[in-house]
C-alpha cells in the first residue's frame, strides 16, 4: 500500500502505526491479549458483573434460549439451564473458579517445584537422584486415575483438584530448575562467591534464584491454559469442583445430555473454553519468546 | 587401484584425455544465485565464472561468506531452503547446461557423474545407517548394482580410501568410527561412482593437521589415477598450492581474481589477493600475523561499485560507482580492479 | 541390550509399585478401608469378615503384601453394585477399549507423522502455515470440548452418525476420532520440530548431494532420525491419551474400562475403580516398556553400547 493513499484514509493510517508500533515494541498479540483481559475482569468483578446469581435459578425460566431467537427473555442474554440459571452469569463466575484454580495451584507447584529443584541441583548426590526417580514416576502415572480415586474416597472437592494439578506439574519445575541450578552452579561468580565464604543459602538465594525466575515465569505462564483445561475435564467427569460452584466443566457435562434440545447451554461454555486456553497459550509462548526463548522444547 | 574400476572409468568416458587438454569438463558462465529472505535478496553468488578441465584442480579461496560453498552447491543446484533460487548464468556440464535438466535428470548426474564432499564431514553421515549402506546408497540408485555386487565395490571402495579392515566397518555405525576414519567414509562415498567432476568444500577443516595432509595426498592420488576434474573450496592458501593448479579468489559473491597456482602466489594482482597472501604465517616473516581491516559486506544491500573497496589500500573514485569485470592481463591471469594496469 | 531391557523392565516394576502403593495408601487415609469395599447395607459379619480376609488388624506392612498378594491374582473384590468380580467386570471392558485406542492411535500415527513430516518439508508453505493453525486449535480444544463439537456436527447437525453408545463401525467413529484428534496434533508438532532440526542437518545436504529421490532423502534418512524424539515423548503422550480415553469413554457413553471407571466413581463403587485404575496402569507401563525397546532399536548408539 502506497504511502499517499494510507494519508488519505486518516482510520486506516492509525490502525497502521498501531500496528507498528504494537511490532516495534514486540507486544503481545492483541486479540488473545484482548481475550485474557476480559476473562480476568470477568474473574475479578464476577459478582459485579454478573446479572444474575450462579446457583439460584426459576424454575418457570428453565432453559430459556439465547436472546434473538423465539420465546428469548431479553435478562437471559445466553439463556438459561435446566434449572432455571442464567447462563452468563454462571460463565462469568466459571471465569473466577478457573482463575482461582490456576492461580492457586501455579503458585503453590511453582514454590514447591523450585524448592525442590533448587535442593537437588544444589545438593546433587543421594537426594538428586530420589528427586529424579520422583519425577520419573510421577510423569508417568497418569494424572486423570489418581483424580479418580481421590474422588472415589473423598469425593469431589477443589482440593483435590489442586493436589491433581501439583502432581500433574511439579515435575517440569523441579526438572527445570535442577538443570538451571546445575549450570548455573559452574559459572565463575558462583565460585567466586563461595571461595568468599558465602554460605549456600545465600548463594541460592542470592545468585541462583534470580537467575532461575525467567525460567520459572515462562513455564508458569504456559501451563494456565492447561490448568484450566484439567479444572473442566475434571468437572465434567464429577471429580472436580462440587456442583455448588458454577464451572465451566459442569455446565458443559449438564448441558450436554440437552444438545439436541437446547445446544446453547453445553455450546456456550464450550466456546469459551477454546477461546480463553488458545488465549492463554498464544500469550504463554508470546513470554516464553520474549524471556527465554530456549525453552521451545518444554 | 583394481581392474574393475579401470573397466568402469573406461566403460563411461572412454579413453581419458591429457589432463587440460580439450574443452572444458566443466564452464560455469556469469552464474547468479540469490538467496531472498525476509530483509531482502543476498546475492550469494553473483556473476561467477570459471571452468575446469579433467584431470585438472582448481582451488576457490576466500573469507567464509564469500560465497565459495553457494558456488559449489549451485553447480549440484542443491540450494539452501527456504529462498535460494538460481536467477541467471549457465552451468555447462560434458557440454550441456545443467540449468536447463529437469529435477529428475539432475538427480541422475549428482552423486554420479558429479560429486561432493561437503563442508562438516564429520557431520555429513548420518548416525542411524551403517557405512555400508550410505555406500551402497549412490551405487543402488545410480549404477543399478544390488546385494553382493554392491557390496563388493563398497569393500573395494573402502580400501581404495585406505581405510583399515573394511569388513568390519562397513557394518559399524559413523559414531563408531574416528574423525578421519568418517572423512574417507565420505571420500569413499563421492567415487563411489567413478564422477568425472568432484567438489570439495573444506574437507578438512575439521581435521587434525596430520589427518588433513595424509587426507590431501589421498585425494591427490585418486584425482590422477581417475582423471577427476576437481574443484577445491577453501581458506587455506597452503592447501591451495598443495593441491591447485589453478586458483580463484572469491570475495562477495564474485570472482575477483583468477590464475595458475604459482603465477597468483609470485605475482597476486588484485588488492584482496595480496591481503589474503599477507595473512599466510610463512609469507611475512616479520612475526606478526596480519589480518584484513574491515568486514566483507552485507551481500543484501551490496555498494553499486567493487565491494572491496571500503576496507582497499589502493581504492579510487571509480571503484564505488562502477564494478569492475574480469579482464585477463596476463595469459591465463585474469583480474577484476580498477587499480591494475590493463585490466578493465 | 541385556542392560537395557533390565532397566525398562525395573520402570515397569517401579511404576506398578507405586501406583499399589498410592492405592493401598489412599484406602487407608479414608479411615476404614473395610467400609470402602462393601455396600453400605452389608451386615457387620460381612464387615468383619472382609477386615479379617484384609488383615486389617495386622500392621499396615502386612496389609500392603496381602493387598498385593490379593491383586496379583487379580482379585479386588466384588462390584458393590452389581455383585461381580471387580476384575472381572474390568476385563469384559477392555476389548471396547482396546478398539477405541486402537483405531485412534492408527489414525493419529497414519495422519500426524506424514503431516509433520511434510509440514517440515514445505516449512513456510501454505500447507505447513495450515497444519500448524490446525494444530494449535487441535491443542486448545480439550477432548470432551472437541467430543461435544463432533456430535454437535455429525450426529445432531447432520445426523449420520450416532451419539453415543457401541454398535457397528458408525458408533466407534465419534469417538475414535476424537482420541486421534488429541494424539494427532500432539505427533504433528512433536513430528514438524524435530523432523525440521533434522533436515538443515549435514547429512541431509549429503543425501541430496548422493542424488537420492526426496521421499527416500524424507523418510529413510530423515526420519529415522526425526523418529527418535517422537519416541522419547511416547511414553508421556500414552498417559496423556489414557486420560483422554477416560474422558472420551465418558462422553459418547462407550462402554469401555475408562467408562467403567468413571460411572463406578460415581456409584461409589470402590473395588471395580480400584481394578480399572490398576490395570490402566499395568497396560500404560507395559506399553512404555515397548517404546523403551523400540528406542533402543531406533537408535543405534545406545543399541552397540553395552
Amino acid at each position: 500500500m502506497s504511502a499517499r493513499r494510507v494519508a488519505q484514509v486518516p482510520p486506516l493510517r492509525w490502525v497502521l502505526g498501531l500496528r507498528s508500533f504494537w511490532k516495534q515494541h514486540r507486544l503481545p498479540p492483541a486479540l488473545p491479549l484482548l481475550i485474557v483481559i476480559v476473562f480476568l475482569v470477568c474473574a475479578v468483578f464476577a459478582g459485579l458483573i454478573a446479572p444474575h446469581p450462579q446457583n439460584q435459578g426459576e424454575l418457570s425460566k428453565r432453559l430459556l434460549p439465547p436472546t434473538g431467537m423465539a420465546k428469548a427473555d431479553s435478562s437471559y442474554l445466553l439463556g438459561t439451564d435446566g434449572q432455571g440459571r442464567d447462563i452468563l452469569s454462571r460463565l462469568i463466575y466459571g471465569a473466577r473458579m478457573a482463575l482461582l484454580i490456576s492461580i492457586v495451584s501455579i503458585a503453590l507447584t511453582a514454590a514447591l517445584g523450585t524448592f525442590i529443584g533448587l535442593l537437588a541441583g544444589l545438593f546433587g548426590g543421594k537426594l538428586d537422584m530420589v528427586v529424579m526417580r520422583l519425577v520419573d514416576v510421577s510423569m508417568s502415572i497418569p494424572a486423570i486415575l489418581i483424580a479418580v480415586l481421590l474422588a472415589a474416597v473423598f469425593g469431589a472437592s477443589v482440593q483435590n483438584v489442586i493436589i491433581i494439578v501439583i502432581i500433574l506439574i511439579w515435575p517440569a519445575y523441579a526438572r527445570l530448575v535442577r538443570g538451571e541450578t546445575l549450570s548455573v552452579k559452574q559459572a565463575d561468580y558462583v565460585a567466586l562467591a563461595r571461595v568468599a565464604g558465602c554460605s549456600r543459602l545465600t548463594i541460592m538465594r542470592r545468585h541462583i534464584l534470580p537467575n532461575v525466575l525467567p525460567t520459572v515465569l515462562v513455564l508458569m505462564s504456559l501451563h494456565v491454559a492447561l490448568v484450566i483445561v484439567m479444572e473442566a475435564g475434571l468437572s465434567f467427569l464429577g471429580f472436580g469442583i462440587p456442583p455448588k460452584y458454577a464451572t465451566w466443566g459442569s455446565m458443559i457435562q449438564q448441558g450436554y445430555q440437552q444438545l439436541q434440545t437446547s445446544w446453547w447451554v453445553a455450546v456456550f461454555p464450550c466456546i469459551v473454553i477454546v477461546l480463553t486456553v488458545i488465549s492463554f497459550n498464544i500469550l504463554g509462548d508470546w513470554v516464553r519468546d520474549r524471556l527465554d526463548p530456549k525453552l521451545r522444547q518444554v | 587401484m583394481s581392474g574393475a574400476l579401470d573397466q568402469a572409468a573406461a566403460g563411461r568416458s572412454g579413453t581419458p584425455a591429457a589432463p587440460g587438454a580439450g574443452a572444458p569438463l566443466l564452464e560455469v558462465k556469469d552464474l547468479r544465485m540469490h538467496i531472498f529472505v525476509r530483509r531482502g535478496e543476498v546475492k550469494a553468488v553473483d556473476g561467477v565464472n570459471f571452468s575446469v578441465r579433467r584431470g585438472e584442480s582448481l582451488g576457490i579461496v576466500g573469507e567464509s561468506g564469500s560465497g565459495k560453498s553457494m558456488t559449489l552447491l549451485s553447480v549440484m543446484q542443491v540450494l539452501p531452503q527456504p529462498g535460494g533460487r538460481i536467477v541467471g548464468g549457465q552451468i555447462l556440464f560434458e557440454g550441456e547446461d545443467l540449468l536447463r535438466k529437469t529435477a529428475r535428470q539432475m538427480r541422475d548426474i549428482r552423486g554420479n557423474r558429479i560429486a561432493m564432499i561437503t563442508q562438516d564431514t564429520l557431520a555429513s553421515l548420518n548416525p542411524a545407517l551403517t557405512i555400508g549402506v550410505q555406500l551402497r546408497e549412490p551405487l543402488e540408485v545410480h549404477l543399478g548394482m544390488r546385494g553382493k555386487a554392491a557390496n563388493e565395490r563398497a569393500l573395494e571402495l573402502l580400501r581404495h580410501v585406505q581405510l583399515s579392515d573394511p569388513a568390519r566397518q562397513i557394518r559399524s555405525y559413523p559414531h563408531e568410527m574416528s574423525g578421519g576414519m568418517r572423512q574417507r567414509v565420505v571420500g569413499a562415498i563421492a567415487i563411489g561412482c567413478k564422477p568425472s567432476l568432484l567438489l570439495a568444500d573444506e574437507p578438512t577443516t575439521a581435521l587434525d593437521v596430520t589427518v588433513q595432509a595424509q587426507y590431501l595426498r589421498l585425494l591427490r592420488e585418486i584425482q590422477k589415477e581417475t582423471d577427476l576434474g576437481m574443484i577445491f573450496v577453501t581458506h587455506d592458501f597452503g592447501i591451495v598450492a598443495k593441491v591447485c593448479d589453478h586458483v580463484a579468489v572469491m570475495y562477495a559473491g564474485r570472482i575477483v581474481e583468477t590464475a595458475a597456482t604459482r603465477e597468483l602466489f609470485d605475482r597476486p594482482l588484485h588488492p584482496y589477493s595480496s591481503a589474503l597472501m599477507d595473512c599466510l604465517p610463512q609469507r611475512n616473516l616479520d612475526a606478526r600475523l596480519r589480518t584484513i581491516p574491515g568486514h566483507p559486506p552485507d551481500l543484501a544491500q551490496l555498494p553499486p561499485g567493487c565491494g572491496f573497496a571500503d576496507r582497499c589500500s589502493r581504492v579510487h573514485e571509480r571503484c564505488r560507482t562502477e564494478a569492475p569485470s574480469l579482464a585477463e592481463v596476463a595469459p591465463g591471469h585474469k583480474v577484476a580492479c580498477w587499480d591494475v594496469e590493463g585490466a578493465a | 541390550m541385556g542392560r537395557q531391557l533390565a532397566a525398562a523392565f525395573g520402570r515397569v516394576v517401579v511404576t506398578l509399585f507405586v501406583a499399589s502403593l498410592v492405592v493401598f495408601l489412599l484406602l487407608h487415609a479414608s479411615g476404614d478401608p473395610a467400609r470402602l469395599l462393601v455396600p453400605w447395607t452389608a451386615t457387620p459379619e460381612r464387615v468383619a469378615e472382609i477386615r479379617s480376609s484384609l488383615g486389617l488388624d495386622r500392621p499396615l506392612y502386612v496389609q500392603y503384601g496381602k493387598f498385593v498378594s490379593h491383586a496379583i491374582r487379580g482379585d479386588f473384590g466384588e462390584s458393590l453394585v452389581f455383585r461381580r468380580p471387580a476384575m472381572e467386570m474390568v476385563l469384559s471392558r477392555f476389548p471396547a477399549t482396546f478398539e477405541v485406542i486402537g483405531v485412534a492411535l492408527g489414525l493419529a500415527l497414519l495422519f500426524g507423522i506424514p503431516l509433520g513430516v511434510y509440514s517440515a518439508h514445505r516449512r513456510g508453505s501454505w500447507f505447513d502455515k495450515s497444519a500448524r493453525a490446525f494444530a494449535a486449535v487441535g491443542q486448545g480444544i480439550p477432548s470432551f470440548v472437541m467430543g461435544i463439537i463432533l456430535i454437535f456436527i455429525f450426529a445432531l447437525g447432520l445426523r449420520v452418525l450416532p451419539t453415543s453408545g457401541r454398535g457397528g463401525i458408525t458408533h466407534l467413529i465419534l469417538p475414535a476420532l476424537t482420541l486421534a484428534i488429541y494424539v494427532m496434533v500432539a505427533l504433528l508438532r512433536l513430528t514438524r520440530s524435530s523432523m525440521i532440526d533434522v533436515l538443515g542437518t549435514e547429512y541431509i545436504k549429503l543425501a541430496r548431494l548422493k542424488g537420492l529421490r526426496e521421499s527416500r532423502i524424507l523418510w529413510r534418512h530423515g526420519f529415522r532420525n526425526g523418529a527418535m524424539p517422537v519416541v522419547t515423548f511416547a511414553g508421556i503422550m500414552i498417559v496423556g491419551m489414557i486420560g483422554a480415553g477416560v474422558v472420551v469413554e465418558a462422553v459418547f457413553a462407550w462402554p469401555g474400562v475408562g467408562g467403567l471407571i468413571v460411572s463406578s466413581v460415581q456409584a461409589r463403587d470402590f473395588p471395580v475403580a480400584m481394578a480399572g485404575v490398576l490395570v490402566i496402569t499395568a497396560l500404560y507401563s507395559v506399553s512404555a516398556f515397548v517404546i523403551d525397546l523400540l528406542y533402543g532399536w531406533l537408535d543405534p548408539r545406545i543399541r552397540r553400547t553395552q
